[in-house]
């Protein structure tokens, strides 16, 4: 198995996206990192590759995909690993990350992070795919909670299923805190069964977004400033973790890189004070 | 439920068959919700010039169309919506020029992502028989003839200013996408360059394009009006390489 140990790495960083390159390009920013969405970048020419070379060359970068279908029980897509392969050789980055979902069915793809049950079958079935992956990878996974709006019957919790799969398959967790946030609401499940269950050893990034109220459900929108209720929690946890990567996430409504890098500062005086406590 | 039955269940919702799995179908909601906005934000992105020609309504009506009769297969949504400008044509009544809008803005999202390739200058080439020099092209290249003013429209409609009729031309003319410093561009040819770039992309020779020169323009200066094609060719970054 090629599965190996993530060199530990901390600091702040942010989601790159394209209204960004400018600012982050233009000069140094005071980001230790920057992730960046894989798929963006697995295509066989042009400019995104062409910007990714001079952002790679002044900040470490992190990989984060949305399409690998963790959970599908056909297998995973050869083709998808290997063109995330040869990204990630080309690249050297931090870690290759994507989410604990499904996104595609019988070749159907929903281009949507879809719910799983958290059962034997399921996390046979994820324990499997992980393991691939990392060999093809050659390197290990960063796993990361999605934000749900749909439970099915199933015999653990998420953390369970998570700190499971961690122990089966070598890999790591992106802790998303406003998933947690977000998928906690939404079923109304604890927060402390998060902090309880979650293998802090395995955990090398941490997510911080806002969220929306949809008509009946929070949505995971990262549309929005993070809110109270995810500084929180992210204090909650940066206090047991330990320094550990961190985050912003924004998606839609994208403002100026100066708000985002004023949030970023949030995010190190909480985990200063954290830190501290 | 098996997961795999789960997992075809709760896609068949999200395309609308409804009552396809006993879930909360406040959740199912947000994921149809999201996965049709994913579809639809990916046609809009790639076909933003026909959005703008046809107004939000009716290009959302059709790209709700296209989605309703075709899934994604294909796990990058750069690649959801080839075949929207046929779809387009087929919907909407001539002479429309959406249609080909449509193929215009779907072959400059092509070239936007085509494969690298260092353009040669003609400086740099070094050919012991141009009359058997054949010709690579940037993987970017395309062309096609287009029957309507969609090439002029598809210009017009990054401006504040009006935009042509959408009338016919009085005869087709070709249009080539290819990409040059990392942006696509497009340009519309005369038909002798049609005919010549047609038959290099083909394989032919540099003899064979002035032969069809000849043919085409009997009374001309052929190996001027072969030269000036050749320099516009490389200037535009368009050839790779000559063997």
């Amino acid at each position: 198995m090629a599965t190996t140990t993530l060199p530990t790495f901390h600091g702040f960083g942010l989601g790159l996206r394209v209204p960004h390159y400018d600012d982050v390009l233009a000069t140094k920013q005071p980001l230790d990192f920057v992730e960046v969405i894989s798929e963006n970048f697995m295509v066989d020419g042009g400019r995104p590759l062409h910007m990714l070379e001079q952002v790679r060359a002044s900040y470490p970068l992190a990989l984060h995909g949305v399409s690998m279908n963790i959970g599908a029980v056909d297998g995973l897509d050869m083709d998808y690993l290997k063109q995330l392969r040869r990204l990630a050789d080309r690249f050297d980055p931090l870690w290759v990350s994507d989410h604990v979902c499904w996104t595609a069915v019988d070749g159907i793809q929903a281009h949507d992070l879809l719910p799983l049950p958290y059962s034997d079958e399921a996390l046979d079935v994820v324990s499997r795919n992980v393991r691939v992956a990392q060999d093809v990878l050659g390197r290990p996974l960063v796993l990361e909670n999605p934000s749900t709006y749909l439970e099915f019957p199933g015999s653990m919790t998420e953390a369970a299923f998570l700190a499971a799969l961690c122990a089966r398959t070598g890999c790591y967790l992106l802790l998303d805190v406003n998933n947690i946030v977000v998928s906690a609401t939404n079923h109304g499940r604890s927060i402390d069964e998060w902090l309880d269950h979650i293998p802090l050893d395995r955990v090398r990034q941490i997510h911080l977004a806002g969220h929306s109220q949809g008509r009946d459900l929070l949505v995971d929108t990262h549309d929005a400033p993070v809110p109270t209720s995810v500084w929180d929690l992210y204090q909650r946890f940066i206090s047991r973790l330990g320094p550990v990567a961190t985050m912003i996430e924004r998606d839609d409504h994208i403002p100026p890189f100066a708000e985002l890098l004023a949030e970023l500062q949030v995010a190190r005086d909480v985990a200063g004070i954290a830190a501290a406590a | 439920m098996k997961l795999i039955d789960l997992q075809r269940a709760l896609l068949a919702s999200l395309a609308g068959a409804e009552g396809s799995i006993a879930a909360d179908p406040r959740g199912v909601r947000v994921y149809a919700n999201n996965h049709r906005g994913q579809l639809l934000g990916a046609l809009r992105e790639t076909y933003e010039r026909v959005a703008r020609w046809l107004g939000d309504d009716v290009f959302e009506a059709l790209a709700l169309g296209f989605i309703d009769e075709n899934p994604s297969a294909a796990w990058s949504l750069n690649d959801y919506g080839h075949g929207f400008p046929d779809f387009v044509a087929n919907a909407l009544l001539q002479p429309d020029p959406a249609a080909e809008l449509a193929w215009l803005d779907h072959a400059l999202r092509q070239a936007f992502y085509a494969r690298d390739a260092s353009p040669l200058t003609l400086r740099a080439v070094v050919v012991a028989d141009w009359e058997q020099a054949t010709f690579t092209f940037v993987p970017s290249l395309r062309f096609r003839h287009l029957h309507t003013k969609a090439a002029a429209i598809w210009s017009a409609l990054s401006t504040v200013e009006g935009h042509p009729a959408p009338a016919l031309l009085p005869a087709p003319v070709a249009v080539r996408v290819w990409r040059s410093n990392l942006a696509p561009r497009f340009v519309s040819m005369p038909p002798h360059e049609t005919a010549c770039l047609d038959l290099a992309m083909a394989g032919g020779t540099f003899g064979d394009l002035c032969a069809l020169l000849a043919a085409q323009q009997p009374d001309a200066d052929i190996a001027a009006v072969a030269g000036q094609l050749l320099r516009e060719w490389f200037e535009d970054g368009l050839v790779a390489s000559v063997a």
